[in-house]
Order: structure tokens, then sequence, then C-alpha cells
């Protein structure tokens, strides 16, 4: 028993895919318990606070819902977070229409990001989430992805709909903004 | 803080900070952190970074997010959720379904050469014994004594609509024996055994 959850847990994600879509069910617990965490990390990082768990949950029901096209050109991994970055702007620019502004622009959608408020007490979150705060919306979904995740520049770039070169230089600019801010703190 | 001037290495960190790096990779890395102290910095900044992301984000339940998924597809459904499959098995159909085209094409072909070219024996049969097969029941005795191996009047009454499976097999197997025959040959061949002397 232990060694048939043990290799189920070993499963790829594409083996995963193929056993639900045979009828399997515990197939698909497995792939959510693999991504869903990730997910929320991202999310998170990306300033949605209140309804992440909403959010990783939408985002699983529209991936199973289009698994049937899913051509695993990239990882499902990438694939996910793909959708749950779409759900996050979309969600965004109608928090803003409702607001009655200006039209969401993608630099904005995290400009109120404070996910590490429960760790204001501690120098170190503080250091890092006042130097988070200062990169732009792209540069700080390619650092998360990068450093949360260890994502290749590859897979960053699909998920930010930009190329492997852009991404690299995303990262370092982040990178380079923060050791400033580290510094004249 | 500095940057160290490696780029190469530099990109590795992140990597690094996540143990997905091979064996080989992470050895380079060791090695490189061992002497630079940009890269052993920035290593613990990403880290404290890593660190505080992961601090800062909320719990899910993920028993309540399977719950919330589709049921898995079944039957059509299921096909229709994998189209490569779904492409093979149509490639695989199709194959089946144009190979017997290709032998009945070739059938059919055998069939228009092998009634041209008995047409044609028959008409000079014909002529060379002043008998229309199929005229009388000397015809078929006449087409073998010429060595012609199919029996004159069922060539010369011959309708392929008409025939039935038996009797087509029969022609079929008729129409191989043909081929070896030496009234198969070419005319100028025969010429001078149908031109003999009848005094000798």
């Amino acid at each position: 028993m232990h060694a048939v959850t043990e290799a189920a847990h070993q499963a790829t994600d594409a083996e995963l895919i193929a056993r639900w879509q045979s009828g399997d069910q515990r197939a698909a617990a497995l792939l959510v318990d693999r991504h869903a965490r990730p997910l929320a990390r991202f999310a998170a990082s990306l300033g949605e606070r209140v309804e992440v768990d909403e959010l990783v949950q939408d985002t699983f029901v529209r991936a199973f819902n289009s698994l049937g096209t899913f051509r695993a050109d990239s990882s499902l991994r990438t694939w996910l977070f793909t959708i749950c970055r779409r759900l996050l702007l979309d969600r965004k620019r109608a928090e803003r229409r409702r607001r009655d502004t200006e039209e969401l622009d993608e630099r904005d959608a995290v400009v109120e990001y404070d996910a590490l408020d429960a760790l204001v007490g501690e120098e170190t979150a503080r250091q890092v989430q006042e130097a988070v705060n200062r990169l732009t919306a792209l540069q700080r979904e390619v650092f998360t992805l990068r450093v949360n995740e260890g994502m290749a520049y590859a897979d960053i770039a699909k998920v930010v709909g930009s190329t492997e070169g852009a991404c690299r230089v995303h990262y370092h600019n982040a990178i380079r903004t923060i050791k400033e801010h580290l510094r004249d703190d | 803080m500095t940057d160290c001037t490696n780029e190469t290495m530099r990109d590795l960190l992140p990597l690094m900070a996540h143990d997905v790096l091979g064996v080989h990779e992470a050895a380079r890395a060791r090695e490189h952190l061992a002497t630079c102290p940009d890269c052993a910095a920035e290593l613990a900044l990403l880290r404290a970074a890593s660190r505080v992301f992961a601090a800062a984000t909320p719990a899910v339940d993920p028993a309540a997010i399977v719950r919330s998924l589709p049921s898995p597809p079944v039957g059509a459904e299921r096909a229709a959720a994998r189209p490569p499959l779904r492409v093979e098995r149509t490639r695989r159909a199709g194959r089946a379904n144009w190979m017997p085209r290709r032998y009945l094409a070739a059938a059919a072909s055998l069939l228009i050469v092998g009634t041209l070219s008995l047409t044609v024996l028959e008409r000079f049969y014909g002529e060379r014994t002043g008998v229309t097969a199929g005229s009388d029941g000397t015809t078929a005795d006449s087409g073998r004594r010429a060595g012609l191996a199919v029996p004159v009047d069922l060539l010369g009454a011959i309708d392929l609509a008409d025939l039935g499976a038996d009797e087509l097999t029969a022609f079929l197997v008729e129409l191989d024996g043909l081929e070896a025959t030496v009234a198969a040959e070419p005319i100028t061949m025969r010429q001078p055994l149908v031109a003999a002397p009848e005094g000798i």
C-alpha cells in the first residue's frame, strides 16, 4: 500500500493527467497537492491577499476543464501559473472597474502589494518587502517565479508573455534594485 | 553588496537556492561560491526572500479544491479530451479503409487489361479460324488447338457483369494461365507457324 502511494507521488504530471482522463479522481488530488501551494505563493507574492484560496481553486477548475486542450508544449506547472496570472489580472481589472478608476495597466497589478504585512516586525522581512515593493510588476513576477519556484527563464517567459532574454534582464534589474534598497536602508 | 561579473554563475543562484541544479552544476556553483563573497551574499538574499514569501503564503485547502473540480471525462468526452490519440486513431482508420480500395483498384485494372487482351486474341483467332467465338461448340476446341488456354466460347460471350462469383474466379484463373501460353506471344513470332505451307 505504501509502495503504491509512493509510486503515485512519483508519477509525472503527464501520467497523472492521463490517469485522471481515464477516470481516476485520485490523480487530480495528487496534482492539486503538488501545485496548490506554489500557486498560492505566487498569487500572494503578486499582491493577492484575501482570496488566494479562491484564486487557486479557480485556477485548477479552469485548468481541469481545459485539460483536453493542454498540449504539453510547456509543463503543467508553467501552464497553471499562466492561468493563475491571467485570472489575477482579470480580477484586478474588474476591481478597478468597480472603483470607477482608469483602466488597469499590468504594471499596477501589484502596486498594493503588502502580502508580507504579517512579518513586518521582522527586520529582514521588512527590508525585503520594501525592496520588492520597489520593483515593477513585471520585475516582481519574474523575480518571484525565479526565486520562489526556481523556474527556468524559458518557462517564466511563457507565464508572463515575454521573451527569455527579457526575463533575464528583468531578473537582474530586480536583483540590482533590491540590493540598492538594502544598501541604502 | 556588489555584483559578481560572472553572469552565468549568478543565473544559477536561484536554482541553487531551490536545489534543482544537476550534480555537476551544483558542484561548480559551490566551488565558485567558496571564492566569491558577492555571489554568497546574493544567494543568502535569495534564500531570505524565498523564506519571506513562503511565510507570507496563506494556507489553501487542497481537499476543497479537489471537490470543486469537474468529473473526469468518460466515453466520447474522454476521446475528445485526448486529441493526439484521436488523431492517431483517425490515421489508422483511414489506412484501414484505404487498403481494400487499393486492392480493388488493382483487381479492376487487371480485369480491364485482361478483357482488352482477350478481345484482341478473340478477334485474331476468330479471323484465323473463320469462327466467331461462341458461335458453336467447336470454338473452344479451336481455341485450345491454337494454344489458347481459355475456352473461346467463354471469351466470345464475355460480359463481366453477367458472371457469377465462381465464373469470375474461373475466369481469373484462366487469365493467369493465359500469360504463360504461346498464344500470348507477339504476333510476329506466331506468324511462321500460322503461314506454314499446307502441302508439307
